[in-house]
């Protein structure tokens, strides 16, 4: 085995992972520069397992330790808007199903009607005949009355949205959530 | 500015009976109790720290993602299994963790490598061989360095594979596991990132 070949089993077997002496010994015996070359593919190696990394905060540990530490966390902050969002959300879509102003006895009329199960199932039968004929509507006729029996469905469904929207906006996308205080990378 | 972080792998003092020690934690931690969690914590900070770090390579990022990533492993510790190394449990917790980090700053807009940056700005560095002790292991300090730039610049899966399989030892398969992905796919990214490593770090003299 020559000098390129040797050379080249040692980086195989440096690439691949293997004992890189194991077959070479008599040809690394007698031979300085394909020995060099395995003295500096064994320094690369105790380097790949002695790589450092920036130092932390000295106080990463403590700060770590008192964070698990804490008796009761506060709520995620993105769970927290998420929720305060909905409720706003709940009372707006409740709001526009029950608008207030007339008069209480109405209001609560109404709000009765709404738990009403026969009035869900109205409700329902009309929403799938509504979506069904949806195709055939003529939007220059557009009347916003014609949605009023999807009410129901919004005041549940707009809450339900508004969360998602709100919690995966903030997680993902918010600076100064907790998860990600920091901005781009920086390599020094 | 670069240095090492602190390994708490020699300060399995106070932990001297290792597993034994870390058993306990993790059930009086599922008991209930914090200060036990505070202790796992607290030997486990800087490697966990180095994990996040290779993936996101900024400091107060991986910081901030060490504290969510105790803070769930503390919320979820229920489900670790005492029986089993609590290093690879908390490992993966971290490392998922990491890579949702990586994925929202993707969805941030912020750039994520994907792949190996810049190959050609790895210089090649001469490593001298059959030198004397005292020059060898100067030439290893700033290998060092050069190496955990190199690393920087391998893909952050691969850059985490290198830092569970050769700093903290584990074998592939554990490495592959905490990752979540197979072996064989681990062995692949290993290879390619040594042969990166070996093409930008040594050069070839041969006439």
């Amino acid at each position: 085995m020559n000098c390129q070949q040797t050379r080249d089993e040692l980086n195989r077997k440096f690439d691949d992972g293997e004992d890189l002496m194991e077959g070479l010994e008599v040809h690394l015996a007698s031979c300085e520069a394909c020995h060099t070359h395995l003295d500096r593919l064994n320094v690369l190696l105790g380097a790949m397992s002695d790589a450092p990394v920036e130092a932390p905060s000295p106080w990463l540990a403590e700060r770590l330790r008192r964070a698990v530490a804490t008796p009761e966390p506060a709520p995620p902050r993105a769970l927290a808007l998420a929720s305060l969002f909905t409720v706003l959300a709940a009372l707006v879509a409740l709001g526009w199903r029950f608008p207030l102003g007339f008069s209480l006895n109405e209001s609560m009329g109404q709000l009765r009607a709404w738990f009403d199960p026969a009035a869900w199932q109205a409700n329902a039968l009309e929403m799938l005949h509504y979506w069904r004929s949806a195709a055939y509507i003529d939007l220059s006729q557009f009347d916003l009355g014609a949605y009023v029996p999807m009410a129901n469905a919004w005041i549940v469904a707009a809450p339900i949205a508004t969360f998602l929207i709100v919690f995966n906006w903030i997680e993902t996308g918010t600076p100064g959530s907790s998860t990600h205080r920091s901005g781009e990378t920086r390599r020094n | 500015m670069i240095q090492t972080a602190p390994s708490d792998r020699s300060s399995a003092a106070s932990p001297q009976d290792g597993g034994a020690w870390e058993k306990a934690c993790v059930e009086r931690a599922q008991a209930g109790d914090a200060a036990a969690f505070g202790e796992l914590t607290h030997h486990y900070a800087g490697r966990v720290y180095a994990i996040l770090y290779r993936l996101v390579r900024n400091r107060e990022e991986a910081e901030d993602l060490a504290q969510d990533a105790f803070l769930r492993a503390y919320r979820f510790v229920n489900r670790c299994d005492a029986s089993r190394p609590f290093r690879n449990w908390m490992f993966t917790v971290a490392t998922n963790v990491g890579l949702n980090g990586l994925r929202s700053r993707r969805r941030r807009g912020f750039p994520v490598r994907l792949d190996a940056q810049d190959e050609e700005s790895g210089a090649a560095v001469e490593l001298v061989g059959h030198e004397t002790n005292g020059r060898q292991s100067a030439i290893r300090g700033e290998l060092k360095e050069q190496v955990a730039d190199a690393v920087g610049k391998l893909e952050p899966r691969a850059a985490l594979l290198i830092q569970l399989h050769y700093q903290e030892g584990l074998p592939v398969r554990e490495a592959a596991e905490i990752v979540g992905i197979k072996e064989g796919t681990a062995k692949v990214a290993l290879h390619r990132a040594r042969k990166k490593l070996r093409e930008w770090l040594i050069e070839d003299d041969m006439p």
